[in-house]
């Protein structure tokens, strides 16, 4: 049965119903990265669906959805965009527009988790969300919208705009811009409602966007996507219960493009271009590319380029980041690919199998790379007009789940307060300051960031990032140019449940 | 608020009302980060505990006005910046210990300082006295068993979490224990693992971090580990009884007993807290408590109705008297 919003809302996404539907000027992939060279079949991972923009134009739906859906063989709930884990890659050109419509047909909110009554002592100041609830806590958890992450965009109308919403059962049209000098690399898009971030990350609402130009990766090398998510796995009742996916130690399954354990299969010699992306909620990833056999040449970080390629053994993946990395097959074998063992804080994170890395002997080797690309200049102290500190914190309160709730600047997330304002057309170094015995992974909207020092040690390459760790109990120095968008939007910690405990600030950006 | 929450009662800097406290800095927001036993759990995080407390206030001082900052320093600053200096005294008091005191016997300081709180009733287990009453007690058998496996608590609300490793461990190949990556391929259990499925449902990692574990929570973590526990609480039986369980419970190599009680009562520094219990000792009516907060006391003599006391005391968070917890193997 369907509410007159509903009726409504389908009315308004009418025109493109399901993601790999051709909608528009927008095809579904054709042309898959791995289909071309025999890879990407039975045995192997797959990539996502993909769909192309065309004549400038990417126009399509993303249609969350929640339903039962088989993982690790087991049943578990999902929150899936166009029925996908994850959804369907977008794949643009600097200067394309992006017109995408956000149905949301997911169910209805369920009644709020905890009587506002209950807490006389607050008043309608601390409610958000139309059922009032708080900032320091995940309510409404059906409620949802959409943010381009990392992507150099306008935060402002229908664009990368995180303050919109779209209830259960209606639909919203974004309209994104992307600049013609946009950084080439990889992206992601995610929904960024306050309070249902980590429910809905955390069951599957993901998709990997691609900004290139054409030609940019050459023909004869595959280009393989590798999205890591890391979905709650718990019984179906208690999936959305925020006693468990609040906790680190919650039950999570990693999936690479969805598949439980898949196998991935290479060449010796042969190159493989892979885009990675950890589009999760809660756990660090670290990877270690000699373990699984493999060569690895960094050529990108969260959509910016390196100055030059760089061989790496390792790669830290934190929530949101990405890396573009061209591998080679070294050591023919079943190798496996492990989530390397991580001090999350005080708690151990354990090693744990991912998948498997299948290396055949034999293959021609290749020195096939991706064309190069732009990376922004260095931003020079001379740049700086100021510097700040940013404080992170975590506070007692009862409103929030474990009683625990997070700040920035001594505040959990005020949707009211616009301290952090810097102008248009400048550059600031921030130094987050980490009070907490854990690690926060902090991700700034719109304009990236250069790493210049952890807990005050100054890092040489100055690499780029719009997601990075503050170290436990420790510092990170980070300088960002605002450019080309004025407006609002904001930095968070990419632990999405540390984010719906409050640990979000509001940045204005003025002309 | 229960078992080890109340222990920083004393030194929380504001007292309770809830938004007021939101403000505050108190021991366990400086413990989140720095040691408790004695080990570092973050690297460039320095021990504080037992540190001079000349040395400690001057370094809070520092790090307010501004002079030490920069790295890491950022993250002390932005941490003494609110402090009062009073807050600042009151923090430095609870972690430092004199000087001189530290540099000759930091054990025998402390059970000085305790010994003088309990008018001396106390007997620990590192006096010549504490050790003799070992060897003579009839009801001594877990002390061997259970103190090869007693480790310290690794957060201040992990009491009842360290004594069940250490109890649990005490049973060495009569029960199936989990094997830890990091202590691969020998069975063991840690103060992580004892955090199984089932148990993460009663209370998760974190929520024992933020408060510990009532008896009536440590009584359903052991049915999840494969043994059979009975809760005994203090104020439903007589001081005779809790004796009888006591001894029961000790003479019985397939049983161990986990006390819950407050310390206070017995003269210690600190409130509600759980250990094993290791012998009882009949010439002075007292019980050998096996202190899992080991960087605080070592084990300790208790007399009988001195404890019994200390085990009628009510637990906020339960509601209800403290009391024992035996645990038997299948
Ligand atoms: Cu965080």
């Amino acid at each position: 049965m369907h509410n007159r919003r509903q009726i409504m809302a389908f009315g308004l996404g009418g025109l493109a119903l399901g993601g790999a539907t051709i909608t528009g000027l927008s095809r579904a992939s054709a042309k898959d990265g791995l289909a071309e060279h025999a890879l990407g079949g039975v045995g192997d991972l797959a990539n996502p669906p993909q769909i192309h923009s065309q004549n400038g134009l990417l126009q399509t739906t993303l249609r969350p959805t929640l339903a039962e859906v088989l993982v690790d063989e087991q049943p578990r709930k999902l929150r899936r965009y166009n029925d996908g884990l994850p959804g369907p890659t977008l794949r643009v050109k600097p200067g394309d527009r992006m017109e995408i419509t956000l149905e949301n047909a997911l169910p209805p909110n369920a009644p709020p988790l905890r009587a506002l009554d209950t807490f006389p002592a607050f008043g309608p100041g601390d409610i958000c969300g139309p059922v009032g609830t708080t900032h320091v806590a995940p309510h409404d958890l059906n409620t949802t919208n959409l943010h381009f992450h990392g992507m150099h965009v306008s935060p402002k109308g229908n664009s990368d705009n995180v303050f919109l919403t779209v209830e259960p059962g209606s639909a919203f049209t974004y309209e994104v811009q992307i600049p013609d000098n946009h950084p080439i690399g990889a992206f992601w898009y995610h929904p960024h409602w306050h309070g249902s971030v980590a429910a809905q990350i955390g069951t599957g609402m993901a998709g990997l966007i691609l900004v290139e130009p054409e030609d940019y990766v050459p023909p004869g090398l595959p280009e393989r996507q590798v999205i890591i998510q890391t979905v709650i796995g718990s019984d179906l009742a208690a999936f959305d219960d925020p006693q468990q996916f609040m906790s680190l130690q919650a039950p999570r399954i990693f999936t690479l493009n969805g598949q439980f354990r898949p196998t991935i299969r290479l060449r010796q010699g042969e190159r493989q271009f892979w885009r990675i992306l950890l589009a999760n909620d809660f756990q660090f990833c670290p990877l270690n590319f000699a373990d699984m056999g493999l060569r690895a040449i960094l050529i990108g970080r969260d959509g910016i380029p390196l100055p030059a390629p760089k061989e790496v053994d390792r790669l830290l993946l934190s929530p949101g980041n990405r890396f573009d990395v061209v591998v080679e097959g070294a050591q023919p074998g079943l190798h496996d690919m492990v989530r390397q063992p991580y001090r999350h804080g005080l708690v151990d994170l354990e090693e744990r199998i991912i998948a498997q890395v299948q290396i055949e002997a034999g293959g021609m080797p290749s020195d096939l790379m991706p064309a190069p690309a732009a990376t922004p200049p260095d931003i020079t102290d001379a740049e700086i007009v100021r510097s700040r500190k940013v404080v992170l914190g975590e506070v007692r309160d009862p409103r929030a789940v474990f009683d625990l709730a997070f700040t920035i600047d001594g505040q959990s997330y005020d949707p009211n307060t616009w301290h952090l304002d810097p102008k248009l057309n400048t550059a600031e170094e921030w130094t987050f300051v980490n009070t907490t015995a854990y690690p926060h992974p902090m991700h700034i909207h719109i304009n990236p960031f250069q790493v210049v020092a952890i807990n005050g040690v100054p890092v040489p390459d100055r690499p780029w990032y719009d997601t990075c760790v503050v170290p436990a109990a420790g510092t990170l120095t980070i300088r960002t140019r605002f450019e080309d968008f004025d407006g609002d939007f904001v930095t968070h910690c990419h632990i999405l449940p540390h984010e719906d405990a409050g640990m979000m600030m509001n940045i204005r950006i003025t002309t | 608020m229960s078992i080890l929450r109340l222990a920083f009662a004393a030194f929380a800097v504001a007292a309770a009302p809830v938004l007021a406290e939101v403000q505050t800095v108190n021991a366990q927001t400086c413990l989140s980060c720095h040691s408790v036993d004695g080990v570092a759990h973050i690297d460039h995080v320095p021990i504080i505990h037992g540190q001079s407390e000349t040395y400690l206030r001057h370094a809070l001082h520092a790090y307010k006005s501004g002079q030490r900052s920069g790295g890491t320093a950022d993250v002390m600053q932005a941490v003494a910046q609110d402090l009062s200096a009073a807050q600042i005294d009151q923090l430095a008091a609870f972690f430092g210990t004199d000087a001189s005191i530290v540099q000759t016997a930091p054990i025998s300081h402390l059970i000085k300082a305790s010994a003088e709180g309990a008018d001396g009733r106390l007997v620990y287990l590192t006096t010549k006295e504490g050790s003799a009453r070992v060897v003579e007690s009839r009801f001594n058998g877990d002390y061997f068993r259970v103190a090869p496996y007693v480790e310290s608590e690794k957060f201040l609300t992990f009491c009842s979490i360290a004594t069940m490793a250490a109890v649990l461990n005490s049973f060495e190949d009569a029960l199936k224990r989990p094997i830890d990556t990091a202590r691969y391929p020998y069975p063991y259990f840690t103060q992580d693992n004892i955090f199984n499925e089932d148990n993460q449902q009663v209370k998760t990692f974190e929520g024992v971090v933020t408060d510990g574990l009532t008896l009536d929570q440590i009584g359903l973590f052991l049915t999840h580990l494969d043994v059979r526990p009975s809760t005994i609480f203090a104020d439903e039986n007589s001081i005779e009884h809790m004796r009888n369980a006591i001894m029961e419970g000790l003479s019985d190599p397939a049983v161990r007993v986990i006390l819950n009680y407050n310390r206070g009562i017995v003269g210690q520094n600190g409130s509600g807290h759980v250990s094993p219990i290791a012998a009882y000792h009949q010439p002075s009516n007292s019980v050998l408590v096996l202190d899992v907060a080991g960087y605080k006391y070592p084990p300790a003599w208790i007399p009988m109705d001195m404890l019994y006391k200390a085990m009628l005391d009510v637990d906020t968070s339960s509601k209800r008297s403290r009391g024992l917890a035996l645990v038997r193997t299948f």
